[in-house]
Formats: structure tokens, C-alpha cells, sequence
């Protein structure tokens, strides 16, 4: 298929601002690691509980005086 | 590979060192409560912490990788723990106690491997160790391996038959490298510590779970390296070392050796520490422990990399 | 139509939600008209034409997926947003460095006139971006961050260096998807398998299944339109692929 090429009307008279221009950089290359939801310290199933250097469930730390 | 490698190393030894100064100078906190009879103990606070202790000492003593200073602290370190066991009798009685139970072994494998040994408890064990009973012990796939492992340090015949225990565990399934969870990696973790013998034998790991690990050890880094998950991240750095071709990792390296406090402690994640070693210790020992085993690991296949290889040397 | 008011990003982030959910039903089915002047909030105000620039290649999906007609107005429309927002700005350079140089807006255009080529529209082709690096050199991690970005490059018949690169490495693709699945960046993910599902053969290679990270993400991730998209995209090249 081959196109007719058409007047150049749409958006005609648009001039997009720098505040525009960024925005619309932004969107389209979302930054890096824009999400940190790592799956965290889970309840430790019991039956590892005793097993060598197996983590021990952290308790809150005690506070300095 | 060959120079990160030798900076991941010497990286590591620096870790190890210091965590073993910690765990030297904080092994007081280690001390079993006196006159509580045995059973009375609380084990998974006091039992576990002993064992653990014999096991980077006799891991130490074992890979015969450290310096003088360090080799003595971890000879040391294992003393202490037997003394504080009251030269085994303390897991004597809990084994005697509770027949079924396998953390007293599981704990007195490590003693053994340093050199240490309790007639009566051994005797028992071989007992134990003989029944029906003990082959189908209701245990998870990994535990049962741990149970696997011990028997071959303590030298008693084990039945079990490896590769369809080793199949029944996590890893050995080879699922979803991104269905899992923290605690779900804990238990990788230690499928591999058991069938290598903590990085002893490589070869104890089947040749697909290799290429398993290789290929996703450094997705699970990087994740918990984000989320300052220390302890975690000192077992995956174990986990690449029990390889038969290790990564080495030297940045998850640089990572943990600038999470490692002034005075060697390693915090288990991202959160504040107590100034005072006595209050640091409940929550902190572990990862610092870890850290050391990792760090000795790191070392000692350099350096039999290094010999193994001429060529690659720097 | 609902109007969004607010920073231009909250505005044009609306519009693009809106016109990805168009797309999305679009892809669905080849039955009704799909013309993309239907599709754009506020028609040729600078929200639409934004939403187009921003969607890209992945706007044409309908047309180059599920059968529907292209025509010269459709072409219009995408020209008109090129030349609306040409991609100079300050903020263009920033993100440039954030990926060591690479030039992913360069790279998204280029894409841009290949589809656009491909659908018979004359004048969009341009020469593919000279010296584009694309970040592999410096680690599996930032690869797979430089390729997310990249994503509507992997749409059919589009072919360059970083496809090729994705052919020889997906071992290092699969390691990124599997790093945003547990981190739930669930976008990010679901970019990466479409790079994964167009260029590798089989696509049901059994060391790392595609197809159920894909259902995973339709059950468990929160849904928007732009994840929707992406996975209707991924979904409609593996067919493409398949037959």
C-alpha cells in the first residue's frame, strides 16, 4: 500500500513548551528501578527455625539508653 | 573473571577478618545459662548460635585458608562452644531426651569436623541413626539433607538416597527462578551447603542446578543487595562459592564489605544497630557468623583456583 | 470525554493511559474502525499528540497486528506528533546520560519509521542511529533497563543490532525479567518478554517459560493500561510468531 500524503494540518499553530518537551521524555523512558517493592523478611517456617545458619527472626533491637 | 575474582577475594578476606574479631571479642554473649538443665534450654537462642559457632570455626580450621590470628580465634571459637556444651554432654542429654529430634547431631557435626568427639552421644547416634525410623523422618526436603550431611560428617552410614531428596527440594526442582521468596532462598541456600558439605565438594551438586545458579544468582543478588538484605546476601555469596566454577561477585563483595560495621559487625539488613555488642548480638551475630563462613569460602577458592590454574594467576 | 487537568505529565500520563486502553481493544478484535484521530483525548490538542509520540510504534500495534486499515490520515496524525514534540528538550539529554549514552528516543523514532514504512507510509523512514550502543557492555542489570525502554522495538518486522544482541544473549534478557518480577516491576518485566517472545525460537523454550510470567502478571500486578498494552502486544506477536 502506498500512502497520499495529506496537507499538514493537524496540530497546526502547536509549539510545545520545554515544561511539554519533558514531560513527554519523562513518559516515554520511565527512569530506572522506579519501583523498590522487594520481597522482605517473611515469618520463618518453624521447621527451619533450628537448622544451622538458618536466619534467626530478628526481633526489634533493643534502643541505646 | 581471573583479577575480579582476586579482588573479590581479597575483598573477602578483609570481611572474614573482621567478622571473626567480632565474633572473638563478642563470644561472651555466646555463654550457655548456667545450672538450666539441658532440656531446659532455650535452643534455638542458645543451642543454635553454639553450633553455628563450631561451624564457621571448624569451616576455619578445615579450608586452612586464614592467617595465623584468624586460625587461632576460630581453634578458639570452637573450644569455647564445646566448653559451654560441657564437652558435648549438654547434646547428649537433649539427644537422649528427645530421641527423634536431629538438631543435637545436626549440632555435633561441626564439633566433629574440628576434632572433637563424645563417646556416649556418638553411640547413640549410630543407634538412632540405624532405625527405620530414621529414614523417614517427616522433614523438609532441605532439612532432610541437612540430616544427610551430618551423618557423613559424624562417619555413620546413610541410606538416603541423594538424588530424589535432592529433586524433592526447591532448587532441585529448577522452578521459576522468579517464584520465590526470602525465606524460599534460605532454604536454596542450604540444599547447597548440604550436598557440597559446605563448599567441600562441588561435585555434589548436579550439573543442572549449576547451570541453574549461574544463571540466577545474579538476579537474586541484586535484589536483596538493593534491599541491604546482609544476611541473605552472605549466603548467596556462600551458595556461588560451593560451585564447581565460582562468579565471585566482586561488587555484591564491595557491597557487603561497606555494610560491615568499624568493629567487624555485619547488620542482618537495612536497619540500625546498638551501639553496645550485648545488645547488637541478638539480632546481628548471625549475618556477622555468615559473613565470616562466606568470606573464608571466598579465599580458599581463590586461592586453590590460583594453584589450579597457573596461567590465571595475576 | 473526562478532562485531566494538572502538570503537563499528569495531563499527557492520562492521555496515554486512555489511548493505550484504545489500543488494547483494538488489538482485540479486528472488527469496527480503529483510526487513531478516534483514539486521542482532546483529538489533535497537544494531549493526544503527546500520548502518540510517547506510545510510539506500539500506537500502530492494531494496524500491524490485527489487520486493521491504515490510511494517510493515520499518518498525519503520527507526523503531526513528531513534529509537535521534537525531542530536543533539556530533559531529551538528561535521560540520555541516566543510560550511558544510550540513545533510546533515537532509537524509538527509528522503530517509529520502520512500522510506519512497513504500513506504506512514505517519508518517516531515518537512517538508524549511528554509534547506538546499546548498554550490554556495562552489565546484564543496565541491559535489561536500556532494552525495558526499548520495548516497542520489538514489535514484528522490526530488526537492528539490538535485536540481534537479544538473540545471542537471552539467557542475560531472562535474568532482567526474573530481577523486575521479584522487585514487582511488573512493566518492566512484561517489556523484556516481548523482547524474549520476538526474538527467540522456540518461544515455549522450556528453560524459561514466557507464558507464565505473562498470566502471572495479568493475576497478581496491579493493572493499567500501558502494562495492558505491552502484554497485548507480547500476546499478539507470539501468536504472529506461532503461525
Amino acid at each position: 500500500m502506498e500512502l497520499t500524503e495529506t496537507p499538514h494540518t493537524v496540530g497546526a499553530g502547536l509549539v510545545a513548551s520545554d515544561q511539554e518537551q519533558t514531560a513527554v521524555a519523562e513518559l516515554m523512558e520511565p527512569s530506572e528501578r522506579l519501583v523498590a517493592d522487594p520481597p522482605l523478611y517473611s515469618p520463618p517456617a518453624s521447621a527451619l527455625v533450628l537448622a544451622l545458619v538458618s536466619p534467626t527472626e530478628p526481633t526489634d533491637d533493643p534502643d541505646d539508653e | 573473571m581471573t583479577s575480579s575474582a582476586a579482588a573479590a577475594a581479597a575483598t573477602a578476606q578483609q570481611v572474614a577478618g573482621r567478622a571473626l574479631g567480632w565474633l572473638d571479642a563478642a563470644v561472651e554473649h555466646f555463654t550457655l545459662p548456667e545450672q538450666v538443665p539441658p532440656d531446659q534450654v532455650d535452643a534455638d537462642g542458645k543451642i543454635k548460635p553454639l553450633g553455628e559457632l563450631a561451624l564457621v570455626g571448624s569451616l576455619v580450621i578445615r579450608e586452612g585458608a586464614a592467617g595465623h590470628r584468624q586460625a587461632h580465634i576460630a581453634a578458639t571459637l570452637v573450644e569455647f562452644a564445646w566448653r559451654q556444651l560441657r564437652g558435648g554432654e549438654v547434646l547428649y542429654e537433649l539427644q537422649r531426651a528427645n530421641p527423634v529430634t536431629t538438631y543435637p547431631m545436626e549440632v555435633y557435626a561441626p564439633f566433629v569436623r574440628a576434632g572433637y568427639h563424645h563417646r556416649q552421644l556418638a553411640e547413640l547416634l549410630a543407634h538412632l541413626g540405624g532405625l527405620r525410623a530414621a529414614q523417614v523422618a517427616e522433614l523438609m526436603p532441605n532439612r532432610a539433607l541437612a540430616v544427610v550431611n551430618a551423618n557423613r560428617t559424624l562417619g555413620l552410614p546413610d541410606r538416603a538416597d541423594i538424588a530424589t531428596l535432592t529433586a524433592r527440594t526447591w532448587l532441585g526442582g529448577t522452578p521459576e527462578p522468579w517464584a520465590v521468596d526470602f525465606l524460599t532462598l534460605y532454604a536454596m541456600t542450604h540444599t547447597v551447603f548440604h550436598l557440597t558439605d559446605w563448599g567441600a565438594h562441588p561435585s555434589g551438586l548436579p550439573n543442572h542446578v549449576q547451570v541453574y545458579l549461574h544463571a540466577w544468582l545474579p538476579a537474586w543478588l541484586e535484589v536483596y543487595l538493593e534491599a541491604g538484605q546482609w544476611d541473605l546476601i552472605a549466603e548467596l555469596l556462600i551458595v556461588d562459592l560451593c560451585l564447581t566454577e565460582p562468579d565471585f561477585y566482586p561488587q555484591a563483595w564491595e557491597y557487603l564489605a561497606g555494610a560491615q560495621h568499624a568493629d567487624g559487625l555485619v547488620p542482618y539488613g537495612p536497619v540500625r544497630v546498638p551501639r553496645e555488642v550485648a545488645k547488637a548480638f541478638r539480632n546481628h551475630y548471625h549475618p556477622t557468623l555468615v559473613a565470616a563462613i562466606a568470606g573464608t569460602l571466598a579465599v580458599s577458592r581463590r586461592m586453590t583456583q590460583a594453584t589450579q590454574v597457573p596461567s590465571a594467576a595475576p | 470525554m473526562s478532562v485531566v487537568s494538572g502538570s503537563p505529565r499528569v495531563v499527557y500520563a492520562a492521555a496515554v493511559e486512555r489511548l493505550a486502553a484504545s489500543v488494547v481493544c483494538a488489538l482485540g478484535s479486528a472488527d469496527g474502525v480503529f483510526r487513531l484521530r478516534d483514539q486521542l483525548p482532546g483529538s489533535e490538542g497537544m494531549a493526544g499528540l503527546a500520548a502518540l509520540r510517547i506510545l510510539g510504534p506500539d500506537a500502530l500495534a492494531p494496524f500491524v497486528l490485527s489487520g486493521h486499515r491504515f490510511s494517510a490520515e493515520d499518518a498525519e496524525m503520527v507526523a503531526a506528533s513528531l513534529r509537535v514534540f521534537p525531542m530536543a528538550a533539556p530533559g531529551a539529554q538528561i535521560a540520555s546520560q541516566l543510560e550511558g549514552g544510550v540513545p533510546v528516543r533515537a532509537l524509538r523514532d527509528w522503530a517509529t519509521g520502520q512500522v510506519l514504512t512497513r504500513l506504506g507510509a512514505r517519508g518517516f523512514a531515518r537512517p538508524y542511529p549511528r554509534g547506538a550502543g546499546v548498554g550490554r557492555d556495562r552489565g546484564w542489570l543496565r541491559w535489561a533497563v536500556v532494552l525495558a525502554q526499548l520495548s516497542p522495538l520489538a514489535s514484528p518486522g522490526v530488526d537492528s543490532p539490538v535485536h540481534a544482541q537479544v538473540r545471542r544473549y537471552p539467557q542475560e534478557v531472562a535474568r532482567g525479567v526474573t530481577w523486575a518480577m521479584l522487585r514487582r516491576d511488573y512493566l518492566t518485566a512484561v517489556r523484556l518478554v516481548r523482547w524474549l517472545l520476538a526474538e527467540n525460537e522456540p518461544v515455549e523454550d522450556p528453560w524459561f517459560p514466557l507464558e507464565p510470567v505473562m498470566r502471572h502478571v495479568e493475576l497478581v500486578a496491579e493493572p493499567n493500561a500501558r502494562l495492558l498494552l505491552e502484554l497485548a502486544v507480547a500476546r499478539r506477536s507470539r501468536e504472529g510468531s506461532v503461525s
